[in-house]
């Protein structure tokens, strides 16, 4: 005799949609995992390092043809990588650890630099046009802005976006570097003070918001100077102060949402300022020997994330987990030549 | 009997192909229980036969055996001239197999069924990977993973391998200018080939024939003429071609997809040579090419060219010792009016190249032991200037050989040939050796061949002396590559199915690679040449069947893993890990007809194992009817319209149609 189970599930389907429906509404939603996140350039992937379970860290393929991204910014479930050379942005769903679309930019872009503003819309400079795109990277919108020269990192606050301009002629500092301001729902240069200057030695690259809500900007120079590191007040858009003592070419910037910034550098290791004395604390010839340390992340736990490149030969990147005293906690495997970074949360399903 | 009429005799001889007097490489020569193998410029030497009346036997996969009667004196060496003709049904593609070591052999005529130039006949045979700089640019090959620069492309004895890049251009080869193409794959610095860490490729070229002119059109604006003829007693071929141009591709989806144009993809090439086959065998070769850089798909670089100029001319002697010289000048041009970033730019190098070889064989008898040895020695220098190099960047190089192949008395299927080589150039304070030592065993239709081997191969002066500019550096500890130690076994069965002829061999292979040259950025993302280590291995198997005299049917197949020495290693860029191939022919009387696919496995463009580029499988088919004394052909390249890109960006122009007529005249 045949025996229909169509009955059974349905009703099993019935029970199952009245327990959801007399959930607790107040019960607390489940944790975000937070991630930290790495692009291997030369590889092109985006290495997901769970900062509770470091041991379980994947890569995520980015596709392209020949790209070369050096960035990455997250919100929530959400990254975004510029392409470089691929003129395009590729964005992440990190829920389901793929791509969730690539969004073409126009020719000559070399897509560097990324922020995002908003649960929907991010920013993407394209030092080729001396133009920054908003992308909603949900849609795959885009729509551009002229800006300075040469712009290659942006980072929000306050409302606003400040790209940063590198002033580069031929790839070499044409002079000092300064900030363009955009208004992001008008996406047109912001009213009122819409240019920073900053200083020599020029190539203004990476930038992070402090925890005071100062703007702390990276100007690289011709890596045979000493970089200076300059402070940046965003909302009277001023430069306030500038400071040496991180040697020729510091990098990327990371800071713990408190006093400590973190300055990574290919040829001093991970160097530190603190912001609260605006003081050096471990500087050029101080730094950790984090070996082609080209990145530095903080989770919210204080950990430090320093980034040893590694490049070509399956001599892949690393990411040395230090504890808040640098004391090294473990080591991580990434891709070839990891150098970007973003930390982000991704809410639970 | 007096002492005299003991006395052993050498017989030297050399066999050639009848019809146009080329030398026959590889053919068997056997004399009562002595027997050898003719070199690449059909030369051997029997020594230890017993004077009196004897029968030498020469047999040569595709011509006919002959015997010939030779009247030995005692103590007198002989020397004999054998001529053989190719048997009269020229099969279709027919291919030489061999096992281990031992090299296989394309001729002309199955050359120039498969197409043009030479960099489209040989992608894709016995694993060779044909690498383009872009569609339409210089072609290199690659042979078990190597970097075409570990490739020893020879024309005649001569190196073709352009010595500031160390690539040997093989689009710039016309099929109908070439004899036969061998290859043998792995660490053969050790037998005289120099260099050659990857393998060699041994190219002879035309040295007679009818005067002949052909001509062929394609789709795409390609379009090309050839002739060649005999003027005062030297060959000589002329050739001009034009390559396609703005041809379809499909837009990668970063790029929105759909379909666009390729630009800036074509340009012209010309080419001269000469050949004066005889005691003094002069060659001589000119080109001149044009031709568009279009960048990779996602950055088009519309105005970027080419302009690249070569000569060169090169005199062998013959005799128990052979001589060999060479001259060579290349220059070279770059330009782009507007690219995409970065100002105009035009850089140009230029420069010298001159080699001189000795080389000398006799026989030698060894506790039993009966062969002969060659002994070699070699130098070179390179001198190069401009914007690509340092002004006067020179290079020199010397090297002393020797070889020797024995074999045991009696009817044994015993060979031996060991080798070795030293060679030291600038910046190398010691000699660097290269050693290897063949066994091979022949008994009826089987034959094995075993080899172990090593290998070394000196920086590219690209990679030692470019210009340092932004974001490249120079990397003065750049060491040359070297192929410390690589084991091999293969087996060659020929056998009758049913009475249809045919073979088939397998070949495995494992060695290591130390400091294999690889541009990789290092501290602060600055691109330079670095050292890997690498291990390669793999399995190689053919097998071909002719069901019918008419009709041929071959399958080939390589499985080439080449990993970066580190735990999971990821497969070196560009290098994939199977290709496979299979070929089927027919030709009765007038007409003919062939087919070919092959396919190409995933590559990595990175070194880290992700983002691989897909496989890709090409049928080309073609078919060809003879009219008195034309014979027109037209092919279909890439019938399915696959579009491939072998590197990212790079796609080449699909499906495309060329119809040929050549003439030869009587």
């Amino acid at each position: 005799m045949m025996v229909s189970t169509r009955p059974r599930r349905a009703l099993v389907g019935c029970l199952a949609a009245l327990v959801s429906a007399c959930a607790d509404p107040e019960a607390p939603l489940p944790a975000p995992s937070e991630v930290v996140l790495v692009v291997n350039s030369i590889e092109y992937s985006l290495s997901v390092v769970p900062v509770g379970a470091t041991g379980s860290t994947y890569k995520i393929p980015l596709g392209g043809t020949t790209p070369t991204p050096v960035g990455v910014s997250a919100l929530g479930a959400y990254a975004v990588v510029p392409m470089g050379l691929d003129h395009a942005a590729t964005v992440v769903d990190l829920s389901t650890g793929s791509v969730a679309r690539v969004v073409p930019l126009a020719a000559g872009s070399f897509a560097t630099g990324s922020a995002i503003v908003s649960d929907s819309i991010a920013y993407v400079a394209n030092p080729g046009l001396n133009t920054v795109t908003r992308i909603n990277y949900l849609t795959g919108d885009t729509a551009s802005v002229a800006v300075g020269v040469y712009p290659q990192g942006v980072v929000a606050t306050r409302g606003k976006v400040f790209v940063l301009n590198g002033n580069l002629v031929n790839y070499a500092p044409a002079g000092p570097g300064w900030i363009t301001v955009i208004d992001p729902v008008t996406n047109a240069k912001a009213v009122g003070i819409d240019s920073i200057p900053l200083p020599l030695p020029g190539n203004p690259q990476f930038a992070v918001v402090g925890g005071d809500g100062r703007i702390y900007v990276m100007n690289v120079g011709n890596y045979v100077d000493d970089g200076r590191l300059s402070i940046v007040d965003p909302v009277a858009r001023v430069e306030l102060a500038n400071f040496g003592g991180f040697g020729p070419g510091p990098g990327n910037l990371a800071t713990d949402g408190g006093d400590r910034l973190f300055i990574s550098s290919f040829t001093e290791g991970l160097m530190e300022f603190d912001i609260a004395t605006r003081t050096v604390v471990l500087g050029a010839g101080d730094g950790l020997p984090i070996p082609d340390n080209s990145g530095v992340a903080v989770d919210s736990e204080g950990r430090i994330y320093a980034i040893s490149a590694g490049c070509g030969g399956g001599a892949d990147g690393v990411a040395h987990v230090l504890r808040p005293d640098l004391t090294e906690r473990s080591v991580v495997a990434l891709g070839s030549c990891a150098i970007g970074t973003a930390v982000t949360s991704i809410p639970a399903e | 009997m007096t002492l005299a009429a003991q006395a052993p005799v050498t017989v030297r001889g050399r066999v050639v192909d009848a019809a146009n007097g080329t030398p026959v490489a590889a053919a068997r020569v056997d004399l009562g229980a002595l027997s050898a193998q003719s070199g690449p410029d059909g030369r051997f030497v029997l020594g230890g036969a017993s004077a009196g009346t004897a029968v030498m036997v020469v047999a040569a996969v595709g011509y006919r055996s002959r015997r010939v009667r030779l009247e030995l004196l005692p103590g007198l060496d002989a020397e004999a001239t054998v001529r053989l003709e190719a048997m009269a049904v020229t099969l279709p593609d027919l291919e030489v197999q061999a096992a281990g070591g031992q090299p296989m052999t394309l001729d002309g005529a199955a050359l120039v069924r498969r197409g043009s130039d030479l960099a489209t006949a040989i992608d894709g045979w016995q694993g060779i990977v044909v690498r383009r700089s872009g569609g339409n640019g210089a072609a290199s090959p690659q042979v078990r993973g190597s970097a075409p620069e570990e490739v020893l492309v020879l024309v005649d004895g001569f190196s073709i391998n352009d010595p500031l890049t160390g690539r040997a251009d093989l689009s710039k080869l016309a099929t109908r200018d070439v004899a036969s193409v061998q290859v043998r794959p792995g660490a053969q610095s050790a037998g005289g080939a120099g260099v050659a860490v990857g393998g060699v490729l041994d190219i002879r070229s035309q040295a007679a024939g009818r005067p002949e002119a052909s001509g062929w059109v394609g789709s795409y604006g390609s379009a090309g003429a050839s002739l060649s003829g005999m003027l005062l007693d030297t060959r000589v071929f002329l050739r001009g071609e034009l390559l396609p141009d703005d041809y379809p591709y499909s837009v990668p989806v970063n790029r929105g997809g759909g379909e666009a144009r390729r630009v800036n993809a074509g340009g012209g090439l010309g080419s001269l040579s000469f050949r004066h086959a005889g005691r003094f065998d002069v060659q001589g070769r000119a080109s001149v090419s044009r031709r568009g850089l279009p960048g990779s798909v996602g950055n088009e670089t519309p105005y970027a060219e080419a302009e690249d100029g070569a000569g060169f001319v090169g005199v062998t002697i013959g005799g128990a010792s052979t001589w060999s010289a060479s001259l060579q000048y290349l220059q070279s041009t770059v330009r782009d009016s507007a690219p995409p970033s970065g100002p105009a730019y035009e850089a140009r190098s230029a420069g010298w190249s001159g080699t001189i070889d000795w080389s000398h064989s006799r026989p030698v008898a060894v506790v039993g032991w009966a062969g002969s040895v060659a002994l070699g020695a070699s130098a070179r220098h390179d001198r190069f200037g401009g914007d690509v190099v340092q002004d006067g960047s020179q290079f020199s190089r010397a090297g002393l050989r020797g070889t020797a192949t024995l074999r045991p008395g009696g009817q044994s299927p015993w060979t031996l040939t060991p080798s070795l080589r030293l060679d030291i150039w600038t910046g190398e304070n010691l000699p660097l050796g290269s050693a290897r030592l063949d066994a091979g065993w022949q008994h009826g239709a089987t034959s094995v061949q075993a080899s172990v081997g090593s290998a070394v191969s000196a920086p590219p002066l690209a990679d030692l002396f470019f210009r340092e500019g932004v974001g490249v550096a120079l990397n003065p500890g750049l060491r040359p590559e070297r192929v410390r130690w690589e084991v091999e076994l293969g087996v060659n069965q020929d056998w009758s199915l049913f009475g249809a002829p045919g073979s088939a061999s397998l070949r495995g292979y494992y060695g290591r690679v130390d400091d294999m040259i690889l541009w990789a950025p290092g501290v602060g993302f600055i691109w330079s040449p670095h050292n890997f280590d690498v291990t390669r291995r793999g399995v190689e198997a053919a097998a071909s069947i002719h069901p019918v005299p008419t009709v041929s049917l071959a399958v080939q197949g390589a499985w080439t893993p080449i990993t970066y020495d580190v735990p999971d290693g990821a497969q070196v860029q560009y290098r994939p890990r199977g290709t496979w191939g299979a070929s089927v022919g027919w030709a009765d009387g007038a007409w003919g007809a062939d087919a070919r696919w092959r396919w190409v496995g995933e590559r990595y463009p990175n070194p880290g194992g992700v983002n691989p580029r897909p496989s890709f499988g090409l049928v080309d088919v073609g078919a060809e009817r003879a009219l008195g004394a034309a014979v027109v052909r037209a092919d279909v390249r890439d019938l399915l319209d696959t579009r491939a890109e072998f590197l990212a960006g790079y796609p080449t122009p699909g499906r495309t149609l060329v119809v040929s007529i050549s003439l030869e005249w009587q």
